[in-house]
């Protein structure tokens, strides 16, 4: 079982700190739930490690969205994610860049309906439509269904906002 | 493939399906099935294009919200060992939790314990409060020789009263009296906590012919009735109760302690009986005892209620070393209580 453990825990632990970023828009504090997402299976030892480790931290990352909600500090979290120091491979004006971008997705993931992007999410940390059918409640032939409307609707989003920027920028 | 979409005679992959495909979710036998359909329809070929250019734009961009850099992780070991030490730490909780718990069981179980001394005390101690609340009257004993002194309290003591006097005893009667206890819960309680050490003449204190019981307050109340003839504000020295046989309330007989240093008899019975005492007290020894004017008191009745009968006749009279006129207002003094 911990051997198991520790080869998803190789395999997965990126992918679930990228999953946990998107809900709590903090590396470090993604990093620090992710670790204690794996210390919490070795405690429960489930049968189905994968699936529980992402429902696992879900459950974690919306108890620290309520938190931060509490403490009003969500809104700070979003605007104000730290940047790394150090970026020696970006110049200043590919690190703007990046961080128009970033805030655009970011912009455009908040328009989503939770459902969709909680099925999104899941997807792009690597599940399989029986995973995310089992964590999200859906049918399994409702997880293409889900994943189509919540593609479209985020690039639409995200070119609509995209379009609003540039036209602000020439005007 | 019973979801595909119909237009025009010709069956079309629907959008969800496509990215079904593309995700990789559908069995072998529906991707061998949708592959065929790609080959020869032209329309889904451009819908499966779209798709999976949705599908990789939306990879892209998420891949950009991704944090910038994520630290490697730690080793796995360290994860292990912190568990282990969260296990432990939780473990210590419990142990301490569980010796708090014992430790505030043995506190409420040595608390309830002192709390509750008093009901396993109350039922023992009912009688050692009573006696505390009791008054000890000391043994009278009538000493053989010589003249005694007589000494009362002086919170009791009339001021013009002498403290003392002498009194020569004709006869030396061997009697001792036992001890009697007079409880503070009886109505002239005031008057019962003096304690009162007499060495009195036989003319007063003399064992009355018969057979007597001394009870105290309480018994003689129980014996009797609460209405004990007495006089008021007088401390009471003995009580001396003979019983009747046929069912009659006793003869009652309470010595108290006049001011003057004399002793009181108020005798309360059946018509004959206190009659037979008076006359007897009177005859006897140098004639210094006298008896009041006999009165008549509460009678006897036989039954209850409507149905009671008379019984007998009772009177009351005072005895003592006194002028006949004082006994008389005495006496009336319990007449009028009465």
């Amino acid at each position: 079982m911990t051997d198991e453990l520790e080869r998803l825990y190789k395999t997965t632990y990126t992918a679930v700190v990228r999953f946990l970023y998107r809900k709590v828009w903090d590396a470090d504090r993604a990093e620090d739930l992710a670790q204690e997402v794996f210390i919490r299976a070795m405690a429960h030892r489930p049968e189905k490690p994968r699936a529980w480790v992402f429902a696992v931290a879900a459950n974690l990352a919306r108890d620290e969205a309520r938190a931060a909600v509490r403490r009003k500090k969500h809104l700070t979290l979003l605007t104000n994610d730290p940047l790394p120091m150090s970026t020696p491979d970006l110049s200043a004006d590919e690190v703007m860049e990046y961080d128009e971008r970033k805030a655009g997705v970011t912009e455009a993931l908040e328009t989503l309906s939770a459902r969709d992007r909680e099925v999104l999410l899941l997807w792009d940390a690597g599940m399989s439509y029986p995973e995310i059918a089992e964590q999200t409640g859906l049918a399994v032939g409702a997880i293409g269904t889900t994943l189509a409307r919540a593609r479209k609707r985020l690039l639409d989003a995200y070119d609509r906002m995209d379009a609003g920027k540039r036209r602000a920028a020439h005007s | 493939m019973t979801g595909w979409m119909q237009e025009n005679d010709a069956r079309h992959i629907p959008e969800d399906e496509l990215h079904a495909y593309l995700d990789q979710a559908l069995s072998r036998s529906q991707c061998v099935e949708i592959e065929c359909h790609l080959a020869e329809c032209r329309r889904c070929q451009i819908d499966r294009d779209l798709a999976a250019a949705a599908r990789d734009r939306t990879t892209a961009l998420l891949a950009e919200s991704a944090p910038r850099r994520i630290h490697a992780p730690p080793p796995f070991a360290t994860l292990v060992a912190r568990h282990e030490a969260q296990v432990t730490a939780r473990r210590t909780w419990i142990v301490r939790a569980r010796r708090i718990g014992l430790a505030a069981a043995v506190l409420a179980a040595v608390g309830a314990g002192w709390l509750s001394r008093g009901w396993f005390q109350s039922g023992p101690s009912a009688p050692a409060t009573v006696a505390q609340n009791s008054i000890e009257v000391p043994q009278r004993t009538l000493v053989a020789a010589g003249p005694v002194q007589l000494v009362v309290d002086s919170a009791k003591v009339n001021p013009d009263t002498p403290r003392s006097e002498s009194l020569q005893p004709a006869v030396v009667p061997a009697v001792v009296r036992t001890s009697t206890r007079l409880a503070r819960q009886a109505p002239d309680a005031a008057q019962l906590n003096a304690e009162v050490t007499v060495l009195s003449s036989d003319e007063e204190t003399a064992a009355l012919p018969g057979l007597w019981y001394q009870l105290d307050w309480q018994q003689a109340q129980a014996e009797t009735g609460d209405n004990l003839a007495r006089i008021e504000g007088l401390p009471i020295l003995d009580i001396q109760v003979q019983r009747a046989s046929n069912g009659e309330r006793p003869l009652v007989v309470i010595s108290q302690k006049h001011p003057s240093g004399r002793v009181i008899r108020t005798v309360e019975g059946p018509i004959d009986r206190v009659q037979d005492l008076v006359d007897r007290e009177a005859a006897r020894g140098s004639g210094l005892v006298k008896a009041s004017v006999p009165s008549l008191t509460q009678p006897d009745y036989l039954g209850d209620g409507t149905t009671a009968t008379r019984r007998g006749l009772r009177i009351l009279a005072v005895l003592g070393a006194m002028a006949p006129d004082s006994l008389n207002a005495l006496a009336k003094s319990i007449e009028r209580r009465q």
